[in-house]
């Protein structure tokens, strides 16, 4: 592994905070696959991944057929080898969940820095990719990252209102 | 359940610690705890760890310390099975939170060595400056380092502004604010504590908000502005108060007020700030409602039963460990002295105190569980003027409150009376740290068998309690009420030598009162008029036999049957005799408005709610009373022991509350009892109580009338019953 | 009041035979008054003495009687939990006994 990787991980477990280096190099992870399997092995390797919103998802299990293709509403984080519009549906699905995931966990690293106000309006962005692609799982997790800026501010009764949504949107 | 569900009720349940309902969160905690605690899965092991924490904290704010420490190491082994990363996150927090524990100076857990080594620990784990800063602060507040303190929390107040941690804002300005008013800067204390406030009276918790107010009252008090300060100190008191009506149990209500006492102590100064009688009242009216919480929470709420939507398994078990300990009792009461002595003896003792505890855990549990308890009411508000106003003027009336300086040693009793005009009166006495252990001693000395050459009121203390200026006040009618506190709670104050020859009540009649707020809790309701009498001067526990019951229950009986006939029941039971097998159950109990009991009592210390009255073979609990129904009824039992109270460390409890039979008994709607502070001497009790009994059923008040009783006891005697023979009856209850 | 000491009999002694003490002791010189304490709760049965002053030969002749009697494992109990076996109590003792009575009043 990139022993400057290395470095920043080890920072990370006696921090105990993601260093922004370390952040910089996930968000050019994310985009550049070559190296994300790379990271995501090492972080998960650690309990990263036992860490965060929940357990990873299954893309697959959360898609369902039907005829009218998806639209992309926000910049892609990476550019594709083709134009999102002649992707076929269900790999549009994969790539917009994809680019849930990588919003959702900048929006995380915002609110860990202290950077509340960012930070939702990240969620609040990805609470409307989470409803177009309409996978009930993205919206409660994303509800549950508003509840957690909301119990940090101390509405509580805000709190309580995202957490219910949350658990409408599983239950649904 | 899911891990995001598990999530969700945790997050769920720490809320409910912040909107002040801590036993709701340790409920919520504890049943996700009890379910989840064996998982394998990382995720679920991480919540179960979060729980822990959680949890840890709850109690940590419940004052349960060790349960809390106990928590941290349960999680700090659930964290060591979890992959680096999120063990790296959990781990830090166990031990910087075992620090705040270690190093709370009220905790009964309380060890800063230790607390320095887990801090230590903490520091291992390099983090944002602002977490060590703030252990550091709580340390530097702890040791009352007050320029230190505030300095750390306003930089740590800094850093969560920046992170939006508004809470933990709001509480480091609120930490500041009370170390600058301990300062004397009030400016500076005044700008922290509104800004705290501004943010806990829109989020709470209530707690932290009636700290704000309580110090905000302080700096008003300060300034002259007696009026502002005495209004922020009542709504302080009002959102302490609402926090301790959560907690249905009642120990775990008083390891909850442990610390929160000082709420009243500060109420009470702030209150003393305003001159004349309205400085007088405010400082009385703050001094009563710093007593008897559980029990005026009781009384406020008797018409919900105790055991109402309660699992029918759960009574079952609780009635089968009831009969159970009946059974183990009388197998134990009945071996001889050295048989007691034996393994098997030892073995039968030991398991009636394991017994006790189940019961009382259960009745913990029963009571935390029953739907209706969850909606209490609130006692009426407490106006003393007005609730003074409305008894008949021939009660005076006379209060204690004691007072610690939180600085130093120094312990002053504050005394509070009125007589028949209702102008209102005050004095503090100093006490000595000498005097304060002979006050601890004589209570340690009355309990048990008292020697009857024991004086039940040291001479040398009677000024200290007694102001000369309420006696002289008396009028040849007059009946005094008396409202103790903590360290006289407990001691007959009826038995204060008044001069050489007679003490209290042979002067005035008197009664007791746990707290004059019960006032508002009266009932105007009539009692019934029959009468039923209860006797039992041969058990099957093998206790001696009592010659004087038959006398006295004959005798009262005979004195009711000339004055209400028709309207007595009048029974002396024999040794093998079962309550409800002869219809004598606590049911029919309800349809009298006198009752008088007399048998064998018990009271063993550690064990107040199995307090019981050993009738035939049946051992009538204090427990048992809980589910009892005695509409307005005055109660006499003439009995051993029945009106101690628990102390477990020998001092009053925190709460000031009076654990016992009281409890069940008032909450079951009685208005007045005559108890035994201690061993009853029977021949005494026979005189007093036929005595008592003939001046009641000619109209007599019941205060007039046990003085009367105790007259005829002391005179029963050529040159005087001693005083340690009679000083054990204690009336309490709600003036008639 | 005058001052008042108990004497506890030992356990299984009868309510008649405190009675029957109790008498006798009202009998000697120096005794202003005397009873019997039988409690509602624990087994002892207790004979307490008022004495007009509590002088060495008025508390002797008590003792002398107790044992005269064929009493054993009578004990004296004073206020603060001071206790004396009549069986083994020495003229020393019995001043002790005097001294702390006069403290505890």
């Amino acid at each position: 592994m990139n022993q400057d990787l290395e470095k920043l991980i080890e920072e990370l477990i006696k921090e105990g905070q993601v260093p922004p280096e370390l952040l910089q190099q996930i968000q050019e992870a994310m985009n550049d696959p070559s190296k994300l399997d790379e990271v995501l092995s090492v972080l998960k390797g650690l309990g990263a991944d036992q860490m965060g919103s929940g357990p990873p998802l299954d893309i697959a299990a959360y898609y369902r057929e039907g005829k009218k293709p998806y639209a992309l509403r926000w910049k892609l984080g990476a550019p594709l080898p083709m134009p999102f519009e002649q992707l076929d549906r269900k790999t549009q699905f994969f790539v917009l969940f994809q680019e849930w995931t990588r919003r959702e966990m900048e929006g995380m690293m915002a609110l860990q820095s202290g950077r509340v106000d960012d930070a939702g309006e990240i969620f609040r962005e990805c609470l409307k990719r989470a409803q177009q692609i309409d996978v009930g799982e993205l919206v409660a997790r994303t509800y549950d990252d508003l509840a957690k800026i909301a119990d940090r501010l101390g509405d509580r009764t805000a709190g309580r209102d995202y957490s219910r949504k949350a658990a409408e949107a599983r239950a649904a | 359940m899911d891990t995001a569900t598990l999530h969700a009720r945790r997050i769920e349940a720490m809320r409910n610690l912040d909107d002040g309902k801590l036993p709701e969160a340790e409920t919520e905690l504890t049943a996700l705890i009890s379910q989840f605690e064996g998982a394998s899965d990382p995720w679920t092991i991480g919540e179960v760890a979060s729980c822990l924490q959680d949890r840890a904290t709850v109690r940590r704010f419940s004052n349960r310390w060790q349960e809390a420490l106990d928590d941290l190491s349960r999680c700090e082994r659930a964290a060591m099975r979890l992959p680096p990363l999120p063990r790296r996150m959990t781990l830090p927090n166990v031990h910087y939170m075992r620090a705040l524990v270690l190093g709370t100076p009220y905790a009964d857990v309380y060890n800063p060595g230790d607390a320095k080594k887990a801090l230590a620990e903490f520091r291992k784990y390099p983090g944002p400056a602002w977490v060590a800063d703030s252990a550091e602060a709580d340390i530097a507040f702890n040791e009352r380092d007050w320029d230190n303190a505030a300095a750390l929390y306003l930089s740590v107040a800094g850093s969560l502004e920046r992170e939006s941690w508004m809470q933990g804002l709001a509480g480091c300005r609120l930490r500041a604010g009370e170390c600058y008013v301990e300062l004397q800067r009030w400016t500076d204390a005044e700008r922290q504590l509104n800004a705290s406030l501004a943010f806990l009276e829109k989020s709470g918790p209530p707690d932290m908000m009636a700290g704000a107010r309580l110090n905000l009252a302080r700096v008003r008090s300060a300034r002259g502005e007696s009026d502002e300060a005495w209004d922020l100190a009542l709504s302080a008191l009002s959102g302490i108060e609402s926090m301790v009506r959560h907690f249905r149990d009642v120990n775990e209500q008083q390891r909850f007020l442990a610390n929160k006492l000082r709420f009243y102590d500060r109420a009470f100064e702030i209150a003393q700030t305003k001159s004349g009688a309205e400085g007088t009242w405010r400082a009385w009216s703050i001094a009563e409602r710093a007593k008897g919480f559980y029990l005026c929470q009781l009384v406020a709420n008797a018409e919900i039963g105790l055991f109402e939507g309660i699992d029918p398994d759960q009574i079952a078990r609780l009635r089968s460990l009831e009969s159970e300990l009946d059974e183990t009792e009388r197998f134990f009461s009945n071996l001889s002295p050295q048989a007691k002595a034996s393994p098997q003896g030892q073995s039968a003792d030991s398991r009636i105190t394991s017994i006790s505890q189940q019961k009382r855990d259960l009745l913990a549990t029963l009571m935390k569980q029953n739907p209706r308890w969850a909606a209490l009411k609130t006692p009426p508000p407490f106006d003393i003027k007005s609730e003074l106003k409305k008894l008949n003027p021939q009660w005076a009336v006379l209060s204690y409150y004691w007072v610690a300086d939180p600085n130093g040693d120094q312990v002053c009793l504050h005394i509070f009376w009125t007589g028949r005009d209702r102008l209102p009166h005050r004095l503090a006495v100093p006490w000595t740290s000498p005097e304060l252990d002979a006050l601890d001693n004589l209570r340690s000395l009355l309990r048990g068998t008292v020697s009857a050459g024991q004086s039940p009121f040291p001479r040398k203390l009677a000024s200290k309690v007694l102001p000369p200026q309420l006696l002289d006040s008396l009028a040849p009618d007059s009946q005094l009420l008396i409202s103790p506190h903590e360290r006289l709670k407990g001691i007959p104050l009826h038995a204060i030598p008044v001069d050489d020859d007679r003490r209290l009540i042979q002067i005035v009649p008197v009664q007791f009162i746990p707290t004059l707020t019960l006032l508002t809790l009266r009932s105007n309701a009539v009692p019934s008029d029959k009468i039923l009498l209860l006797g039992c001067p041969t058990n099957g526990f093998g206790d001696a036999p009592l010659p004087d019951v038959e006398t006295e229950i004959t005798s009262i009986a005979e004195i009711w049957q000339a004055q209400r006939p028709g309207k007595v029941e009048s029974h002396i039971l024999p040794p093998d005799a079962l309550l409800d097998s002869d219809n004598l159950g606590l049911e029919h109990w309800s349809d009298f408005g006198t009752l008088q009991i007399a048998c064998h009592g018990t009271f063993r210390e550690g064990m107040p709610f199995d307090a019981a009255l050993r009738l035939g073979s049946d051992a009538v609990r204090a427990s048992e009373l809980f589910s009892s129904h005695l509409p307005n009824a005055r109660v006499f039992l003439s009995a051993c022991s029945l009106g101690s109270q628990e102390y477990g460390s020998g001092r009053p409890t925190a709460g000031d509350e009076w654990i016992g039979l009281y409890l069940p008994l008032f909450y079951a709607g009685a208005q007045q009892l005559l108890v035994s502070l201690y061993e009853a001497d029977s021949e005494t009790a026979m005189h007093m109580m036929v005595e008592l009994h003939a001046k009641l059923s000619r109209g007599v008040p019941l205060a007039p009338a046990l003085q009367s009783g105790i007259g005829a006891a002391i005179a029963s005697v050529p040159g005087g019953r001693p005083p340690a023979l009679w000083a054990n009856w204690y009336l309490v209850g709600l003036p008639n | 009041m005058s001052e008042i000491i108990t004497f506890k009999l030992p356990d299984g002694s009868s309510v008649e035979s405190a009675k029957s003490l109790e008498t006798g002791i009202k009998q000697i010189a120096g005794v202003s008054s005397a009873g019997v304490q039988q409690t509602r709760g624990a087994e002892a049965i207790m004979v307490w003495v008022g004495l007009a002053k509590p002088v060495m030969d008025v508390v002797t002749k008590i003792i002398e009687f107790i044992k005269g009697k064929g009493l054993t494992g009578v004990e004296i109990q004073l206020p603060n939990h001071v206790t004396l076996k009549v069986d083994s109590a020495s003229p020393a003792d019995i001043e002790r006994l005097l001294k702390a009575l006069r403290e505890a009043s």
